[in-house]
């Protein structure tokens, strides 16, 4: 070792992680710039076809769908993500004792293994004998009561996952389910609010609801951000719950962009024109992450910078 | 949280307005929680039922068994049916099912003979004349129509040859307790060994799934502590040439997302030969993680530079250091990505979906899956008795290392 400095040593205990990184990311990153203006499948060598399979997908109408399909899951699971993890939080930190159980009870869901969820969410679901429809059953019951009275037509719960209409948000509230692993980073970073800050509230006469918008929000608004981006990472990436429960149906009301991106390479074996769409889903995440970035600028604040 | 002992959360003063508004907080946390816990309890409820009480509207939370006599003897009965007329139990003299008992409505028998159905070939056929049947019992309206519970019993679409033990009963003999149904554990084990045309296909069942998964999620973790140590210490302790550079290109990484590298992947794996073997899923955490290559960093630079200094100059060298001084000091963050490469390996769906091809190296979550694109469905008491076996020892390993896996999931925060 003597003849080998600091310097290649570091390169040394780097290595594995420089074969990793070039191998398993790096290479498949900018092989699947090239492939994407290649004709190319597993059965033949790759062919450069230059724009062709961009200014194909720009004629493709399932292409639209899904891409329409996964803004619209974004758009909802982000921010009920968001919401709903942030209120969870913020009432665990409200409270001295028992945060310890509650932060277990709502991080057992992200535990449970994807197919695991998805079939017991299946279950739930279901729109006969699902605990959903179940419990809303009274509701129902009560609302086609007051509608018969007027005589108007009555109404069904929706039948979740083999609705068109409601396929979608059903795995968006199935998605809310663990959100527990977010809730529990709010948490510990609202434990990091300096107690002080709240005390200068205080005395300044601010109300609680003052106090979560004007301290502890700011202080934790870049966890906050943290998460939005993993959010959007995440939503464009959903893949294995529509792929076990739905199918991407019904009517393709549950095709994501990277099932469609999956189809078109693993089954009808078009793997450069997966790629080609693969590169724009990057580059939507890249474009929502910069936007992302670029508003949190004024917004976000970072303790001792 | 010492300091905190007499304040809550938001700074306000404990007092008696106060006790209100902690009781209301915990109520509200105990209703949120308790619907996080539902499906929980769904899961476990169902996967505890016989199949009929599944079915039945509203659902009930407690299995419970019905109990009927049959021949003699009190015995687990399933509720077929409530006669909504007046039948009859015959004994078929002639016909294909000569023998045999019947149950028919009472207005089918006219003079000692009834036109019956059999089964020929999976398909239920009237027989061409009436057969001459023998009435041995008559079943008045709303009697139940009940037969005995076997633990093969899945809604009449697999019974076996031998057909189960059944009557009819006026619904005063019927009695109901509760009962959980263990047995639909072992009933779902063995519905994952399926036979197939593959002889190979018929060894593979949960077991194999089973020590398929703890494989590669042992080969990862291993390897996933052993690479990430090293390239982490490299990160925080020693200086090259280009270290930003390559931290940089590791946190920003972590943002490209796995359906753009997928295909090219994919084709990585198919010329190495790997495609079909468990390498894809295991092979690349020997190579570092670029996740947890940042927690490690992040908790190497906690450490008292000094140890390291002193065990520099007293003429360690960097293994031994990294051996000696630092594991023993990080041994929490080391336990924290053991366990999150467990977890993620256990849960992994479309790594094992992608490159594993052959039923025997199936793991558990492609087993799962399989199990119930072939009989999802109905059997719904079986599929939640083979996900709670799935997710419980995740659950179990959450609660007994809860410390190391809440302070991994806080420092994930760090990074922002």
């Amino acid at each position: 070792m003597a003849t080998i400095g600091t310097r290649g040593k570091g390169w040394l205990f780097a290595l594995p992680w420089i074969i990793g990184l070039g191998a398993f990311t790096l290479y498949p990153f900018c092989a699947s710039i090239y492939y994407s203006f290649t004709d190319f499948s597993v059965l033949q060598e790759a062919k450069f076809v230059g724009l062709g399979n961009y200014s194909e997908i720009a004629g493709d109408e399932v292409f639209w769908k899904v891409l329409g399909n996964t803004v619209y899951y974004a758009a909802l699971a982000i921010p009920s993500g968001l919401l709903v993890s942030l209120v969870l939080a913020l009432l665990m930190n409200a409270t001295r004792r028992g945060q310890a159980l509650y932060s277990v009870i709502f991080y057992l869901p992200h535990l449970v293994p994807v197919v695991a969820s998805a079939i017991l969410w299946m279950w739930i679901f279901n729109a006969q004998y699902g605990l959903l429809n179940n419990a809303l059953q009274p509701i129902y019951d009560l609302l086609n009561a007051l509608l018969q009275r007027k005589g108007e037509a009555l109404l069904a719960p929706p039948a979740w996952l083999s609705s068109a209409t409601w396929a979608l948000p059903s795995l968006v509230l199935m998605g809310l389910w663990s959100v527990g692993q977010a809730a529990f980073i709010y948490l510990a970073t609202l434990q990091d609010v300096p107690l002080e800050m709240y005390e200068a509230a205080d005395i300044d006469g601010a109300t609680t609801w003052q106090k979560v918008r004007y301290v502890t929000l700011p202080m934790i608004s870049h966890i906050i951000f943290f998460n939005v981006i993993m959010g959007i990472i995440g939503a464009f990436q959903v893949f294995s719950e529509p792929y076990i429960m739905t199918q991407g149906g019904p009517a393709q009301a549950t095709y994501f962009l990277p099932y469609y991106i999956f189809d078109n390479a693993f089954v009808y074996l078009r793997m450069g024109y997966a790629c080609a769409m693969s590169w724009i889903l990057f580059l939507i995440i890249l474009a929502l992450t910069l936007l992302a970035f670029r508003l949190s600028r004024e917004r976000v604040y970072y303790a001792g910078r | 949280m010492a300091e905190k002992d007499n304040i809550s959360g938001y700074g306000g003063k404990v007092g008696a307005a106060n006790t209100a508004v902690t009781g209301a907080l915990h109520v509200v946390l105990l209703a949120i929680g308790s619907l996080f816990l539902l499906p929980f309890i769904w899961m476990l409820s169902t996967s505890l039922k016989p199949l009929d009480q599944t079915m039945t509207l509203p659902p009930t939370w407690i299995p419970r068994a019905a109990y009927a006599t049959l021949e003699g003897q009190r015995a687990i009965v399933i509720k077929e049916k409530k006669l909504a007329e007046d039948h009859v139990i015959v004994i078929q003299h002639g016909g294909h099912d000569a023998g045999k008992r019947k149950l028919l409505a009472a207005s089918a028998v006219k003079d000692g003979k009834a036109q019956v159905r059999f089964t020929r070939a999976g398909h239920e056929e009237y027989e061409p004349e009436p057969v001459p049947v023998e009435i041995v019992k008559h079943c008045p309206k709303d009697y139940w129509h009940v037969s005995e519970w076997t633990p093969e019993y899945s809604g009449g679409r697999e019974k076996s040859q031998a057909e189960p033990r059944w009557d009819c009963v006026p619904e005063e003999d019927l009695s109901s307790a509760p009962h959980p149904f263990w047995s639909n554990y072992r009933s779902a084990l063995s519905r994952m060994r399926q036979k197939g045309d593959d002889p190979a296909w018929y060894a593979a069942g949960f077991p194999h799934y089973l020590l398929n998964t703890l494989w590669v999620c042992v080969l990862s973790l291993l390897g996933a502590v052993v690479s990430c140590t090293l390239v982490a210490y490299s990160f925080a302790f020693l200086e090259f040439r280009g270290r930003e550079l390559l931290f940089g290109t590791t946190l920003a990484i972590m943002m490209v997302p796995f359906p753009a590298v997928m295909v090219p992947l994919f084709d990585v794996f198919r010329s190495l030969g790997w495609v079909g073997t468990f390498k894809p899923l295991w092979v690349p955490l020997w190579f570092g993680g670029a996740f947890y290559i940042f927690l490690l960093r992040q908790f190497f630079l906690g450490l008292p530079k000094d140890l390291l200094d002193a065990a520099r100059i007293d003429g360690c060298s960097e293994l031994e250091i990294l051996w000696h001084v630092v594991v023993p000091l990080a041994r929490p963050a080391l336990a924290m990505v053991a366990l999150f490469q467990f977890l993620g390996s256990w849960k992994d769906f479309m790594g094992p979906m992608l490159y594993l091809t052959d039923r025997s190296q199936f793991t558990l979550s492609l087993g799962l899956q399989a199990f119930q694109s072939q009989h999802g469905g109905t059997p719904w008491h079986l599929s939640m008795a083979a996900s709670m076996m799935f997710s419980l020892p995740l659950l179990i390993l959450f609660l007994l290392a809860r410390k190391t896996f809440m302070r991994g999931i806080a420092m994930t925060g760090i990074k922002g």
